[in-house]
């Protein structure tokens, strides 16, 4: 069939256009965490699988803002899910999966660190420089009058917190686990011990940014405190 | 009620505000949106503040390796699989034991045993009925020769494909967001930073949060791209070197020496294709005629013994092939003749 290789340029020229051709892939309902691990109590391959690659990284990443020691941290990943998989049928039915794991995690990941100390003698083992906060620069716009400076300090008073301070903005926040999570996580008997490191962190932050009004403002939209 | 606050800690407390700059939805969206344009005095204030929110972000997001991540879930996977059978020995160690039985005792014990073996069946036809076994499917788009298509991804991130492309992709994404690429494609992705967006293509892997890129993998081809347009994108190699790369930077990978390089790029020359640019750099006429082939979905005919010395610069905006033709007969000596899908090359 002859076809004018001027029309096929027209074809390409329609082609492009972004509203055309659109393909819009129905949305599977993906299963929760208490089905997964329901499904990981009996065994379920599949389910396990789905667990691990919904948490292995989160994990991994947590591990190497507390050590430097990327082995270990990925070696705890491991121990956890062997752990589970070697006690599944021991296990209680748990609330929390995303707690139960981040809690197991690190209470092995510290003992651990703890253990090794002992035997190396590394100061360099326990990072103080984890759970850093980033601006994007990506999302700055001319739109509005806001410097990347001023945006960049936001970042800088959050970093220049204590590391336990960085953790629980972490942990609450990106991770948006609540106080009783938090708090067992990080091993305080007090779900309001949690409560009082995080407020603690943002008063911190505030007063670095004392007589700047509109910061404020803006610290408090990033870390909203009510539920 | 209306809110109408005097005092910027107001939107504070105010727990819809709040929750709006956290987890928008369109419902919500207009809301504030309608909320803004009668409240004209508290837009700055307010834009700077949802802007800070958006931006900050943890910042590192270390990542296992792919091997260390297949090698993690295989022990894990294979530890699931052992443990079954250790309970199958230990259940077999017991049935031998009850050997020195009485026989009322076996018959109880075999009842005893039939009724667990109920229960593992109950249990394990139970469980093919899990929603987490089903299966996602994989799609499959290409844009042959001679046309460009543009596609949705299913995280809502816009891909448009190249000419003689292929680009294949679950229906739904799991944790990690990876496409396969043959060929060249722009992404406009998504931001994400939980579900990292990878693009494998032959020997190179390109991870990003979210951003916009453009990646150039035909399988023919010596040297592949990797040009940045919004954010920041990491590049990989099988061989596990890596570089990480920003606006107005491109990563070339080397075919045959594996290796990866790093310099600002010419956007019309690298990107131009996407907004019907046609542009050569220097570029020699063997590649040249490759990109109108894939262009205009034709074949050019070099007759045999004819060598093409030197190199082609020149620039089409949103031209007919005959055009583009004409245009690079004016600065060279070669004369084309089109005849149907064939494109013959003399030199005078």
């Amino acid at each position: 069939m002859y076809k004018p290789v001027t029309n096929k340029c027209v074809v390409i020229n329609h082609d492009t256009s972004p509203v055309n051709e659109f393909e819009v892939t129905p949305r599977v309902e993906e299963p929760t965490d208490n089905q997964l691990w329901e499904s990981v109590l009996k065994g379920s391959d599949e389910a396990l699988a789905s667990l691990y690659s919904r948490y292995a990284n989160k994990l991994y990443n947590y591990g190497t803002q507390i050590t430097l020691d990327k082995d270990l941290a990925f070696d705890v990943v491991q121990d956890v899910f062997m752990y589970i998989v070697s006690k599944k049928l021991g296990l209680k039915k748990i609330e929390s999966i995303k707690n139960y794991l981040y809690a197991s995690y690190r209470r092995r990941l510290l003992r651990l660190m703890k253990r090794n100390r002992k035997i190396q003698l590394n100061d360099e083992y326990h990072r103080s420089d984890g759970f850093m906060v980033e601006m994007d620069e990506s999302f700055y716009s001319l739109s509005t009058p806001l410097t990347i400076d001023v945006k960049k300090m936001l970042e800088k008073i959050c970093n220049d917190l204590p590391v336990r301070q960085r953790e629980v903005i972490t942990l609450y926040f990106f991770e948006e686990l609540s106080y009783q999570e938090v708090a067992e996580i990080m091993d305080m008997s007090h779900v309001r011990s949690a409560r009082n490191l995080l407020y603690k962190a943002i008063a911190n932050m505030q007063k670095a940014l004392k007589g700047k009004e509109d910061l404020i403002f803006a610290l408090y939209l990033v870390f909203p405190l009510h539920q | 009620m209306e809110f109408n606050p005097t005092r910027t800690s107001d939107f504070l407390e105010n727990p819809f505000f709040v929750k709006w700059v956290k987890h928008p939805n369109r419902h919500t969206d207009r809301y504030w949106e309608s909320w803004n344009t009668k409240n004209p005095e508290k837009q700055a204030i307010f834009l700077e503040a949802i802007q800070i929110a958006k931006g900050l972000q943890p910042k590192e997001s270390n990542q296992l390796s792919a091997d260390q991540y297949q090698l993690g879930l295989d022990r894990i996977i294979a530890a699931n699989n052992s443990i079954d059978k250790d309970q199958e020995r230990s259940k077999k160690q017991r049935k031998s034991q009850r050997r020195f039985l009485t026989l009322g005792g076996s018959i109880a014990a075999s009842i005893v045993l039939m009724g667990m073996a109920m229960v593992i069946w109950v249990g394990s036809h139970k469980e093919s009925n899990d929603p987490v076994l089903v299966e996602i499917p994989m799609v499959v788009k290409t844009a042959p020769k001679g046309v460009k298509k543009s596609i949705l991804l299913p995280d809502s991130s816009r891909v448009i494909l190249n000419s003689g492309s292929e680009i294949t992709y679950p229906a739904v994404f799991g944790d990690q967001r990876v496409v396969h690429l043959k060929g060249q494609a722009f992404f406009d992705v998504e931001r994400d930073t939980l579900h990292p967006f990878i693009v494998k293509s032959g020997e190179i892997q390109t991870s990003v949060l979210g951003t916009s890129f453009d990646v150039k993998a035909y399988d023919e081809l010596e040297v592949f791209h990797v040009a940045v347009v919004t954010g920041k994108v990491n590049v990989r190699t099988d061989d596990g070197i890596e570089t990480n790369i920003t606006p107005t930077e491109a990563s070339f990978y080397h075919k045959s020496s594996k290796s990866l390089s790093k310099q600002h790029y010419d956007y019309e020359a690298l990107i131009g294709w996407k907004d019907k640019i046609l542009k050569f750099n220097r570029a020699t006429y063997h590649e040249v005629f490759r990109e109108l082939s894939i262009w205009y979905d034709v074949h050019v005919v070099i007759p045999e013994g004819m060598i093409l010395k030197g190199d082609f610069t020149g620039r089409f905006e949103n031209q007919s092939l005959e055009n583009v033709l004409k245009g690079m007969e004016y600065t060279t000596k070669m004369h084309f003749e089109i005849k149907e899908r064939e494109v013959i090359v003399s030199l005078p």
